[in-house]
């Protein structure tokens, strides 16, 4: 598989398999059991998937090395960026059955990002996880995250 | 996002279908002559540009058709040809719009 390199260094698969929408959690596990045998290595899903369980069940019945995989989840809006982003971390890594992620991602660029940033930050500094990261930011919107903080974004 | 190197992620590669783009003339005709598939050539048009994809699917012909991409080398001549299907506006949701942003702000998630 054909890789990036992100700005910190870290490699990332060009081409993933993702699950938004699988809500059938039977479905969901099969589907990325059936990933992983095709030959896919990066698995993308989020907290608001309501799905992380079945990828957890299926990351640990693949039979892979855990460091074979790169597994992205994202964060979810919250209002109380800072603690929520800790629970939501812990809570999300626990579902995945996981002690790292290889990338977590603010999902949407509403609530409490800058609590939320900071948080992924120490996570990220902690060794939790390998590269951080945010999604649907607009150019505007990243570039102030990116000139007020410590870490700029991996990916968006 | 490339000052800063932030990679770029594709999360929704084939439009979730819209505006038909499974049965795109142009996306059709390109697929044709290297004997690929629509899904195929949207895919390594993203990851040629550099753009990491993560497609959906369910039933495993489809994603083993989606890995399969690599040995495709689209020419410089059909890039430009499909850039001249971008439109420059979403075809989701505008993240401006604050009726949206309100929504999506009272989803809250149970952790």
């Amino acid at each position: 598989m054909r890789k990036v390199k992100l700005n910190n260094g870290v490699e990332m698969p060009m081409l993933g398999f993702g699950v938004f929408q699988v809500t059938d959690l039977a479905e969901c596990e099969r589907g990325v059991m059936d990933a992983i045998e095709t030959g896919y290595r990066l698995i993308d899903t989020a907290q608001s998937y309501m799905n992380e369980e079945a990828v957890g069940r299926a990351i640990k019945n693949s039979g892979f090395a855990r460091e074979e995989l790169f597994i992205t989840t994202k964060l979810w809006i919250h209002s109380n960026g800072y603690e929520g982003a800790k629970k939501a971390f812990e809570s999300s890594l626990k579902k995945l059955q996981l002690d790292y992620l290889d990338l977590y991602l603010i999902h949407q660029p509403f609530g409490d990002v800058y609590g939320e940033w900071r948080a992924m930050e120490e996570l990220y500094k902690e060794g939790k996880i390998r590269a951080i990261g945010v999604s649907n930011f607009q150019p505007d919107r990243l570039m102030d995250l990116i000139v007020n903080n410590e870490i700029v974004p991996a990916i968006n | 996002m490339i000052d800063n190197n932030v990679q770029i992620e594709s999360w929704g590669p084939f439009a979730e279908g819209k505006n038909n783009i499974f049965h795109n003339e142009l996306l059709q005709g390109i697929g044709n002559k290297y004997d690929k598939s629509i899904a195929q050539v949207i895919l390594r048009w993203l990851t040629q540009r550099g753009v990491v994809a993560i497609p959906k699917s369910v039933r495993k012909e489809r994603m083993e058709e989606n890995f399969n991409i690599f040995d495709l080398e689209l020419s410089a001549e059909d890039t430009k040809a499909i850039k001249t299907l971008d439109t420059s506006a979403s075809l989701f949701f505008d993240h401006r719009d604050p009726a949206m942003v309100k929504w999506l702000g009272e989803r809250k998630m149970n952790n």
